[in-house]
């Protein structure tokens, strides 16, 4: 694949976004609900048309490359009243391919309620489904829009093993996802997103290095501390009651605050390597949590 | 899951071919499979009208008709075997004796024929004190006359019916509906409603499919809009083939109810009324953007159509505001028509404005439905 790149604005989810993906590649679109993640996706499964900009998949229009794409939208999407079985070869020739149902259900471990109805399927079972629905055409892109939203964290991680296991296979993976972890456990490359645009992209340990920083520290504290001025402190920011800051030193940033808040106010301290998550607040000056609450 | 197996050298699907015809297919037979696992299809389309037809037709299976025939012993002959011996009783008499019978109610219609050389003038005569049976009474003489006519081929047209109502003197004596032809007049009409209900709830079922978004998954896979549309109407087809069969297999084995005729004329009327409701039915999921709205706008549309369009009793005995009403009810061109083509022995050409009607509707409904319905649920009903 050449690649896909797009860029339109007018619509305010999104406004002028360029994404470029290898053949092969994991890719994540990071960013919190309402940034523009899924209007994008959309649009690159041919639901959507952008009111500006040029859509190749793989290196065809996106309505002309619909066959060769296999899609995870995030809602239900099921017919209620047929089988899992019969929803793999409804879709598989939707697509004009003959899927065979039994080795996707296993896939998904799902063999056991092959005969069952849709609608009696559990939350996770039914995402587990909708996974296997993805396969039912040998897609050579796979789009995956919020894949693990709503998960336990086991089926999460089922889910993630799944997903490798899809690039291992040779496919081009694209996924949406708010969940900083997902991205880099899975991503070759990541593009964050916010208010329908890009903020960065990179390879998320690239992306991470760029930061410059060993660690944030993320302390409870007043928002009048000012301790953006504390020596050793690269990068500050605040929000609902804590300050996260970043630094190479950390020696220097703990003693500083030790001094600066007193012994007893240093309360409530954490110290974690640098995220996603840390780029996207360097970037936005905000949280991707704090958003997906609203 | 748990144990991945590693990259399968066993495909998990084989490439079939690029043709439209193998999702078009597949997605019918899915549709098939749903209509038939649907309980609300199978209870409101089909176990409702028939349960209307068979305590309809039974509560008012009253004795038999009895007919009074003037006419030639031939002539007789042909008209007695038209006249299903299990309804009818046939008399023949005199004129005199027949007009007085009429008049009397001891009769409940005659026929009297006249002349001997084609055509010949057929006169059914009716009492206008029974305002609720004439239809019904009509439609039968027609019926047998329309086989005296077969037989009689070769001029036609070899008898000319009219008809004339005849007034008692003591005014309007109120008719009863204890008369085995009323399920004759009813079965069509309940036929025409059971074929609006299916389509309009064709536009429920899609617009639960977009609710849950699972229109949106099959706009994502390569089938063509008018396969996925193509394959909604055979669904539907079949649907309605089904409530043919049904509601008439059982008027038939239990009221002896019939297709007319012209079964190819009925068949062609079903189809045009089926695909006008469908069309029907694909303008609400174009207005309403969820189930519950859905289920509301169909039921606007239907239950006054049931009770005013004349399906249960003829609205020539309607007051004149509800015969003003039931014009502009779709079901009534749609019910009159099948009336006429399966009791009333009528042409193409007495039922070219009710095939006229629903065929401009549907049109019409059809481009106004293209023209709003979308398969993204934000975009629904705005």
């Amino acid at each position: 694949m050449r690649g896909l790149r797009k860029s339109y604005g007018a619509v305010a989810a999104v406004r002028g976004i360029d994404l470029e993906i290898q053949r092969g590649q994991i890719v994540a679109l990071l960013g919190p609900n309402g940034a523009g993640k899924t209007t994008t996706m959309e649009i690159i499964e041919g639901l959507r048309r952008p009111d500006a900009g040029e859509v190749r998949v793989l290196g065809q229009l996106p309505e002309q490359a619909r066959s060769r794409v296999g899609v995870q939208l995030q809602e239900g999407a099921l017919y209620a009243d047929l089988t899992c079985a019969e929803t793999l070869t409804l879709f598989g020739r939707l697509y004009g391919w003959e899927a065979d149902a039994a080795a996707l259900l296993a896939l998904v471990d799902l063999a056991d309620v092959a005969a069952r109805r849709t609608e009696q399927l559990s939350g996770g079972q039914k995402r587990r489904l909708q996974l296997a629905l993805t396969l039912c055409n040998e897609p050579e892109l796979v789009i995956l829009d919020e894949p693990t939203t709503g998960l336990d964290p086991l089926s999460r991680r089922q889910t993630w093993a799944m997903i490798k296991d899809l690039h291992h296979q040779g496919r081009t993976v694209l996924l949406t996802t708010h969940y900083i972890e997902e991205a880099e456990q899975l991503a070759e490359r990541v593009y964050i997103i916010d208010g329908g645009q890009v903020v960065a992209e990179g390879a998320p340990a690239t992306l991470i290095a760029e930061l410059g920083a060993a660690a944030t520290i993320s302390v409870a504290a007043d928002s009048r501390a000012q301790l953006e001025a504390l020596p050793g402190v690269q990068r500050a920011a605040y929000s609902e009651g804590r300050w996260e800051l970043q630094g190479q030193e950390l020696g220097v940033i703990l003693a500083a605050l030790n001094q600066q808040l007193g012994e007893g106010a240093l309360r409530d301290v954490s110290v974690r390597p640098p995220s996603l998550e840390d780029v996207f607040l360097a970037r936005t000056g905000h949280h991707i949590a704090a958003e997906t609450q609203s | 899951m748990s144990q991945l197996r590693p990259p399968t050298s066993r495909p998990l699907a084989t490439f079939r071919s690029n043709s439209p015809w193998l999702p078009l297919v597949a997605l019918t037979r899915a549709n098939l499979m749903l209509l038939m696992r649907n309980r609300q299809v199978v209870v409101f389309n089909i176990l409702v009208p028939l349960l209307l037809i068979v305590i309809f037709g039974g509560l008012f299976q009253g004795g038999r008709t009895r007919v009074d025939i003037v006419a030639s012993p031939a002539q007789v002959a042909i008209l007695r075997q038209a006249l299903p011996r299990s309804s009818f009783t046939v008399h023949d008499v005199s004129a005199a004796t027949a007009h007085q019978q009429v008049l009397n109610n001891s009769a409940d219609f005659a026929i009297v024929i006249t002349g001997s050389r084609l055509p010949l003038l057929a006169k059914i005569e009716e009492n206008a004190g029974n305002i609720t049976e004439n239809a019904s009474f009509a439609a039968a003489a027609q019926g047998a006359l329309a086989s005296l006519n077969q037989t009689l081929l070769g001029t036609p047209p070899a008898v000319i019916p009219s008809v004339a109502e005849m007034h008692p003197k003591g005014g309007v004596s109120a008719g009863s509906l204890a008369n085995a032809n009323y399920i004759d007049f009813l079965t069509p009409g309940i036929l025409a409603y059971a074929v609006l209900t299916a389509g309009l709830s064709a536009g429920i079922r899609l617009v639960g499919d977009r609710e849950r978004g699972t229109l949106r998954r099959v706009r994502a896979t390569p089938i063509p809009v008018w396969a996925f549309l193509a394959s909604s109407v055979v669904s539907q087809l079949v649907l309605v083939a089904v409530q043919v069969v049904v509601l008439l297999g059982v008027g038939h084995l239990m009221y002896s109810v019939g297709l007319g005729p012209s079964p190819a004329l009925v068949v062609l009327l079903l189809l045009v009324g089926a695909l006008c409701f469908l069309g029907g039915g694909f303008l609400i999921a174009g207005i309403a953007n969820r189930d519950q709205s859905a289920i509301v706008l169909m039921n606007l549309v239907t239950l006054p159509q049931l009770f005013i369009a004349g399906i249960f009793y003829p609205l020539s005995g309607a007051p004149t505001w509800l015969r003003e009403l039931a014009v502009i009810m779709p079901l009534k061109y749609f019910a009159d028509g099948l009336r006429g083509l399966m009791a009333q022995a009528q042409s193409l050409r007495a039922i070219t404005p009710d095939l006229a009607v629903l065929i401009g509707l549907g049109v019409a409904v059809l481009v106004l439905a293209t023209r709003i319905f979308s398969f993204d649920p934000a975009a629904a009903g705005s």
